[in-house]
């Protein structure tokens, strides 16, 4: 009874310090209560790394709920690897917030007053229970915010998914850093948690977040290798930070962002700029089989290399533009542009024994396709096959160069020249090693625009077939 | 003016909180699958326990929650028994497909993606019963099956077999099945798959409606597992030669196939009646690009059509070396005589009946296939 006294008394007094002016003139307003406690509900149980809502109510002694409580709540956990909200006040005494916790085990959140720490509280024990076969790579420390070098936390995510035989090494919607190179090994996939592929019009990802996102830097050596069975990479925005501005005319040369090195490799739904070449494709260790699909790319040099591949590859809904222009919001042409019509080409093939290509667009480049032979030459043969079609080539002063092919066959292929610095839609070279003379086979489709050597020049070598061209 | 202050204090905490909300809701979704796991069901994934009751024990808890995933960790899940899947839920793998064995990778030893091993003879192994069932992200191997040395491989009932429309299966690769894919429905999509099955890998009968399958490889991947460096062909890939079918074709009404690949199979396609006779057509129609059939004895047989016929675009057919017969070659005998146009593409010899030889019934038209012979 004294100490309810009391607490009416010190409330009342607390309020007045307040200042809650403006009075109500002669209404009987009931003493305030003041807040000594918080209580803080979350579920009993969540996955890790996935939002939740939790509830925080500013109580009196009594647990009644502090209708007037004006101080601002700061969070923490049990969790090392919590992302909590920032400081936050609450509204009529309660609010519901948004977190994630990222290490699977009984874990609490806890609301401190930052004025006064003796107002607090912890949840309920929160039991975060583990994705099945996920390893969140903020798990392992990686911050995500631009600027921290993530690398070493990235590559400890990826040994542990290695180290439980495999799973998803998982990438939120942040911007990591870093500055070294990746080797994923078999059944590991590096993935982003939303899906791809991602699109940066005006945006510039190198400091806005707005996919999972990693900066690379490194010069030395491929950014990512897939280097064992089933190794993939999804749903990634990768970019250039110190890649030159599309006022500069030479980009910087860096190695691959991507080398495909094993059967059973995939790289999906999933987006490049300012690369300077995006995905190598050589199945040195087995057959072969890599899939390949749903991918933007915006590389200066070469967008997809194939090599050393002795079964299938499946390439499809790939589309190679010019998004360095885009995230500066700068208008077509800019100078690199120039450089890329006079340098870039979208897909060169060497040895490749059955290629599935389809849905393949291609815009501003000097070259859509260059069928060639592999510079390995121990390859017998060095030059590949396969099929093709919904093919549309834009704005290029070839669409296809060919010195070396056993036999491709496209149909629904489009070439649209560069405007005065059209070539030719596709060109048959001499040139290729023993048994490589290009077979090129055209089977409905179109070329438009003015080419210096005509559409389809007389070939130098091999065989062109054209049937039901425009 | 002190309620004012109070009040736009309010509001920015409830823009900070948004703010919040919004940075941190695009984060709530991690890698190919989530849902219910087997693990927490008592599977041990280890190779050799038996976890076949497990595993109907976590479609079951999926089933009465309204449907789901039920998923597999990247783990080798041994079992003897067989699975009915209902509708809404998914089998699927932890982590995205389709997954691979290289040279000398045996599944059944090495864990290399999420794997169930398959034993039971008796039935299907798994059956899709009911709207939105599905398989994805797995890899399917038959630890008993016969080694690539054996002259003939133990016959197993099909791996999957679909029995509702609105059903996927997708992302997933199969070893040493002996029939994979039996799809007896319209509107199901089969799309990245891998298949090596001795006997035939897909299957359409009964459907009543359009049914999709597109980026399937089938190939030889027993010689990768059980030996190192392979040399081709092995003594089952003889039997493979002999009796192997990528695709078999009975009552389908409109097919959509595209990125179909084989490598060494008897026949890549045959398009033939139904043997069940009372359906009526007993046979399909349908659209085809972008067909590699590679090292076979006949690119595709064709007995049995609906009027509307087959039509193929962009195809690429090779023989077998000496044992090559015919690409496309056109037979009587169907209920309904064939019509397939094959249009652009290659065929690459020796064929001993002619590339096209004249059909024996139905008609068969080629336009622009260009004649190739590998140097």
């Amino acid at each position: 009874m004294t100490r309810w006294s009391l607490f009416l008394f010190l409330s009342f007094d607390l309020i007045l310090l307040g200042g809650c002016g403006g009075g109500n003139g002669g209404g009987v307003t009931p003493p305030p209560a003041v807040a000594t406690h918080f209580s803080v509900s979350a579920p009993a149980s969540f996955p890790a790394g996935t939002l939740f809502s939790f509830k925080v109510t500013a109580l009196d002694v009594s647990n009644n709920t502090v209708t007037g409580y004006s101080g601002t709540v700061h969070f923490t956990s049990t969790d090392a690897h919590a992302q909590l909200p920032l400081n936050s006040t609450l509204q009529s005494g309660s609010a519901v917030f948004p977190a994630a916790l990222n290490t699977a085990a009984g874990q609490t959140i806890n609301a401190t007053d930052t004025a006064q720490a003796s107002i607090t509280g912890s949840s309920n024990s929160i039991n975060v229970t583990p994705l099945v076969d996920a390893f969140p790579v903020e798990a392992f420390g990686a911050k995500g915010d631009g600027q921290t070098d993530d690398t070493m936390a990235i590559q400890s995510t990826i040994n542990a998914a290695a180290a439980a035989g495999g799973g998803s090494v998982v990438l939120k919607v942040a911007r990591y850093f870093t500055t070294g190179t990746f080797s994923v090994p078999a059944g590991v996939v590096m993935c982003g948690a939303v899906e791809g592929p991602f699109d940066v019009p005006g945006v510039n990802p190198g400091k806005t977040a707005i996919a999972p996102t990693l900066l690379v830097t490194n010069t030395q050596s491929p950014f990512i290798t897939l280097n064992g069975l089933g190794a993939k990479v999804t749903d990634v925005l990768f970019h250039y930070p110190n890649q030159v501005k599309t006022s500069a005319s030479v980009p910087v040369a860096y190695p691959y962002t991507i080398v495909a090195n094993y059967p059973g490799t995939k790289v999906a739904r999933s987006t490049a700029t300012n690369a300077y070449n995006f995905l190598d494709i050589e199945s040195i260790h087995g057959d072969g089989r890599v899939t390949v699909e749903d991918l933007f790319i915006g590389a200066f040099n070469v967008g997809i290399n194939i090599d050393h591949m002795y079964d299938y590859t499946t390439l499809h809904d790939v589309r190679n533009g010019v998004f360095w222009d885009e995230l500066e919001g700068a208008s077509y042409p800019t100078p690199i542009d120039t450089w890329v019509l006079n340098n870039g080409t979208a897909l060169v093939l060497n040895r490749v024994d059955g290629l599935e290509i389809h849905d393949f667009y291609v815009f501003s480049r000097f070259a859509g396709m260059l069928l060639t032979d592999s510079p390995d030459t121990s390859q017998n043969p060095p030059c590949a096959a396969g099929l093709g079609s919904d093919i549309d080539i834009e704005n290029v002063q070839y669409g296809i160069i060919a010195i070396a092919a056993r036999l491709y066959a496209f149909t629904s292929l489009t070439v649209g020249a560069a405007p005065g610095l059209g070539q030719a839609a596709a060109q048959l070279r001499s040139g290729a090693s023993n048994g490589c003379a290009p077979q090129l086979s055209i089977n409905g489709g179109a070329a438009r625009g003015s080419w210096a050597f005509g559409a389809f020049p007389t070939p130098q070598a091999g065989n062109l077939y054209l049937a039901n061209i425009q | 003016m002190r309620s004012k202050t109070l009040m736009l204090f309010a509001a920015q905490t409830l823009v900070a909180a948004l703010m919040i909300a919004l940075e941190l809701s695009g984060s709530t979704a991690y890698g190919a699958c989530t849902g219910t796991s087997v693990s927490m069901f008592g599977a041990k994934g280890d190779g050799t326990s038996d976890d076949t009751a497990a595993i109907q024990n976590a479609i079951k808890a999926a089933a009465a929650s309204g449907g789901g995933a039920v998923v597999f960790n990247v783990a080798r899940y041994f079992t003897t028994g067989a699975f009915v899947v209902p509708t809404g839920v998914v089998l699927c793998g932890a982590i995205e497909g389709p997954f691979d064995v290289g040279f000398g990778t045996n599944p059944g030893v090495t864990v290399v993606a999420p794997t169930l091993l398959v034993t039971n003879t008796n039935s299907p192994f798994i059956t899709l019963h009911g709207p939105g069932a599905g398989v994805t992200d797995l890899l399917f191997y038959y630890p008993n099956q016969a080694l690539s040395t054996a002259s003939a491989p133990d016959v197993y009932p099909y791996t999957i077999l679909v029995s509702s429309p609105g059903t996927k299966v997708a992302r997933s690769l199969v070893i040493n099945a002996y029939n994979f894919l039996d799809i007896e429905s319209g509107r199901v999509i089969a799309q990245d798959l891998f298949i090596g099955a001795f006997n035939v890998g897909v299957n359409i009968d009964h459907a009543y409606d359009h049914v999709t399958l597109r980026n399937l490889l089938n190939q030889v991947f027993w010689d990768f597992v059980n030996v190192q460096n392979p040399a081709y062909p092995q003594a089952i890939d003889t039997w493979v030669l002999n009796h192997g079918t990528a695709l078999v074709v009975n009552r389908v009404d409109s097919l959509e196939v595209h990125d179909f690949t084989l490598f060494s199979r008897f026949a890549g396609m045959l398009l033939t009646d139904s043997p069940d006779s009372t359906q009526n057509p007993r046979c399909g129609y349908g659209t085809v690009s972008d067909m590699n059939l590679d090292h076979v004895q006949f690119g595709i047989i064709a007995n049995a059509s609906n009027t509307q016929g087959f039509e193929f675009s962009n195809a690429a057919i090779g023989s077998f070396m000496s044992a090559g017969q015919a690409a496309v070659q056109m037979k009587a005998g169907g209920s309904l005589p064939p019509e397939v146009l094959i249009n652009g593409g290659f065929e690459s010899g020796p064929w001993a009946l002619g590339a096209f030889p004249t059909p024996g019934a139905g008609n068969l038209t080629v336009v622009d296939v260009v004649g190739y012979n590998a140097p």
